[in-house]
């Protein structure tokens, strides 16, 4: 036992599709080499990366829905699969997920107290009066007024209180991991900031958080710790303090550089040149045993092609980059 | 500044089994020659409907039941079909919502673009391809992309067709629904300046629908800020970050996540339904700035300093 809540081990993913007629072999490099870990006090991980680049694969492989290819994934010291096999229930209660959609986890048909219903029942909860209490208490918890909300079917609320009903539904089962992928991006802005402040109220009750998002912004709002993911390798990770400030990664810079701010007295001065020649030759998922960023690096030396730079670490910050070495 | 087009009190609303949602309740609305006109507000506020009302592209159960637009003097609503179908892309040109996701998989960029061309103006196949050529020229895409089918190009760079599309006939307008959505950061940055390069090289008039803020503060000249089916503040894109007037849009730019703030607030409260606004200011139940005479009567919107426009009762309103 390493103290740890959740541990990544050097974990790959690759997804093969077997080709027979005009769908080819394919070989998808998922994730490479993916080390971090969760310590065992609640802290929020924010896990940054644009659409494509092995998010969403961490979360499903957390959730246990895919086995990595190979490296090793611990929970309390404890590889999943073994969880799976032996405490499945314990596993998933202790786990939980918030997807992104917020309209597509009802099931239309039924009235929304069932997901709180189903999740009292399954995990034994609570009984009788204690149990209506408690669904009281865990939707006022996230700013829901329940005597609006119990009764109503999926299609009278809106987005953001369907989204807030998940809040609760966490709130009611305290897992000790909570993985949100992308929970606000289909929130407007002004309901965002609230679900961003529920959800970081969590780490009191003891709820570690994993916030996937491609949005360095909220991410910058909700978290202690950020790393930074591309094409399935993690580049750059430390405090959020240090990485939104001072980063290091020359894709990490990129990022930062890229997003609006919302100021008209500070518009971009530069400008976005993309190669498209060099796109088109990353978009081509093959294996790369190289940096992946080396298409759209302006530092890219001839190194950075073949090899992968080691993790060096500069003050509280951890990078992959050969520029460091 | 030279007024190209003018809405006047124009109201979108769907039939639906409840009664009319009134998506659009009464915009009125110039946009100026040579500018970039942004449009924001939160989902459900009716801006993407107030675009496609003005470019008369709904389809029933949507109607219009009042208002008038007016482009070089034109009223277009009025206009038969056959007419407005002339200006539409010639003149007024759109980029839709969820762009990326319009061009047909299974046909060659080349053949989507000269297909659009040659229904909208009278020209040779050659000419029309040498048309689109130079559109994709001006959004910054190599020519090798005529020869290619949407799934070959990622999703950024098939909404900067889309962008070249809008741009083959010379428009003076380009309507664009939502243009950076749903991409990553780079790549937003990038539409974005190639939204803003259509005015500063071509001198098109850009109108720009989206719900960031953060973007508009990017590139827009004005902004209008919609909430309910109802245009709450007009002003220049400085004048509405540095002194929100409106309690709407002061909630608003505060809950704008940024790296430079770690404070965030929302706007309490819900989105209103377009079947039943609320009675007088429909902010008002939101509003922690709510008086008496906000229940029951509608501010109107009115001009408080040079080009800035407000409808709240705390600036007069009446």
């Amino acid at each position: 036992m390493d103290g740890n809540l959740l541990t990544f081990q050097n974990v790959s993913k690759i997804f093969r599709r077997v080709g027979f007629g005009f769908l080819g072999k394919a070989v998808v490099q998922a994730l490479k080499d993916v080390s971090f870990s969760l310590s065992s006090e609640p802290e929020v991980l924010a896990l940054v990366g644009e659409s494509g680049s092995g998010k969403s694969t961490i979360c499903r492989l957390i959730l246990g829905l895919e086995e990595p290819t190979s490296g090793e994934i611990l929970y309390k010291g404890k590889s999943i699969s073994e969880w799976l096999k032996n405490n499945k229930k314990d596993y998933i209660r202790e786990v939980q997920i918030i997807f992104q959609d917020p309209y597509e986890v009802y099931n239309p048909f039924y009235r929304v107290d069932r997901v709180l219903w189903m999740a009292i029942q399954k995990f034994n909860i609570a009984s009788g009066d204690e149990a209506s209490k408690l669904i009281y208490e865990s939707l006022e918890a996230v700013g829901l007024r329940p005597r609006e909300i119990l009764g109503r079917y999926p299609h009278q609320l809106s987005g953001g209180e369907r989204q807030r009903i998940m809040l609760s539904r966490i709130y009611l089962i305290k897992p000790k991991l909570l993985v949100a992928d992308e929970p606000v991006s289909m929130l407007d802005a002004s309901l965002r900031a609230i679900f961003l402040d529920h959800l970081r109220n969590f780490k009191d009750l003891g709820i570690s958080t994993l916030y996937i998002t491609h949005d360095l912004n909220t991410a910058y709002y909700i978290a202690d710790r950020i790393m930074i993911i591309y094409s399935g390798r993690i580049l750059e990770r430390g405090p959020t303090e240090d990485v939104i400030k001072n980063p290091l990664h020359p894709y990490t810079k990129m990022l930062i550089n890229s997003i609006p701010v919302p100021d008209p007295n500070k518009r971009w001065q530069d400008r976005v040149v993309i190669d498209v020649a060099k796109l088109q030759k990353l978009s081509s998922k093959e294996l790369v045993s190289g940096c992946p960023f080396y298409n759209r690096c302006q530092f890219a030396m001839d190194i950075c092609e073949k090899n992968f730079p080691s993790v060096k670490r500069i003050n509280n910050q951890e990078v992959n980059c050969f520029l460091y070495e | 500044m030279n007024t190209i087009l003018e809405v006047e009190n124009l109201k979108v609303y769907f039939k639906t089994i409840l009664g009319d949602a009134k998506s659009v309740d009464g915009v009125s609305l110039k946009v100026f020659e040579g500018e970039i006109l942004g449009i924001a507000g939160e989902s459900g506020c009716g801006k993407s409907t107030l675009v496609e009302g003005v470019l008369k592209i709904y389809k029933p159960p949507c109607y219009i039941p009042e208002g008038k637009v007016y482009y070089k003097g034109i009223e277009l609503l009025s206009l038969p079909e056959e007419e407005f179908r002339k200006l539409r892309w010639k003149e007024l040109s759109y980029v839709p919502q969820g762009s990326m996701n319009s061009l047909n998989p299974v046909i060659k960029i080349e053949e989507q673009m000269v297909d659009g061309i040659l229904s909208h103006a009278d020209m040779s196949y050659h000419e029309a391809k040498e048309l689109a050529l130079s559109a994709l020229n001006s959004v910054g895409m190599p020519p090798d992309v005529l020869d290619m089918y949407p799934h070959e190009l990622s999703g950024g760079m098939r909404q900067r067709v889309c962008i070249a599309m809008s741009l083959c006939l010379n428009p003076k307008i380009v309507f664009a629904d939502e243009p950076i959505t749903g991409l990553d950061v780079v790549m937003q940055k990038l539409n974005l300046q190639t939204l803003g390069d259509l005015r500063d090289r071509y001198g098109i008039t850009v109108v720009m629908v989206a719900h960031d803020m953060a973007c508009h503060a990017e590139i827009c000249d004005r902004i209008c800020i919609m909430y309910a089916g109802k245009i709450l503040e007009v002003g220049s894109t400085v004048d509405i970050f540095s002194d929100p007037l409106h309690p709407y849009t002061k909630g608003l730019l505060s809950a704008v996540p940024s790296l430079e703030k770690r404070n965030l607030k929302g706007i309490p409260g819900l989105a209103p339904s377009p079947l039943e606004w609320p009675s007088g200011c429909r902010f008002h139940p939101r509003c922690s700035y709510r008086m008496k005479i906000c229940e029951e009567e509608e501010p109107v919107l009115e001009e408080v300093q040079p080009g800035r426009s407000v409808a709240c009762f705390l600036y007069g309103g009446k």
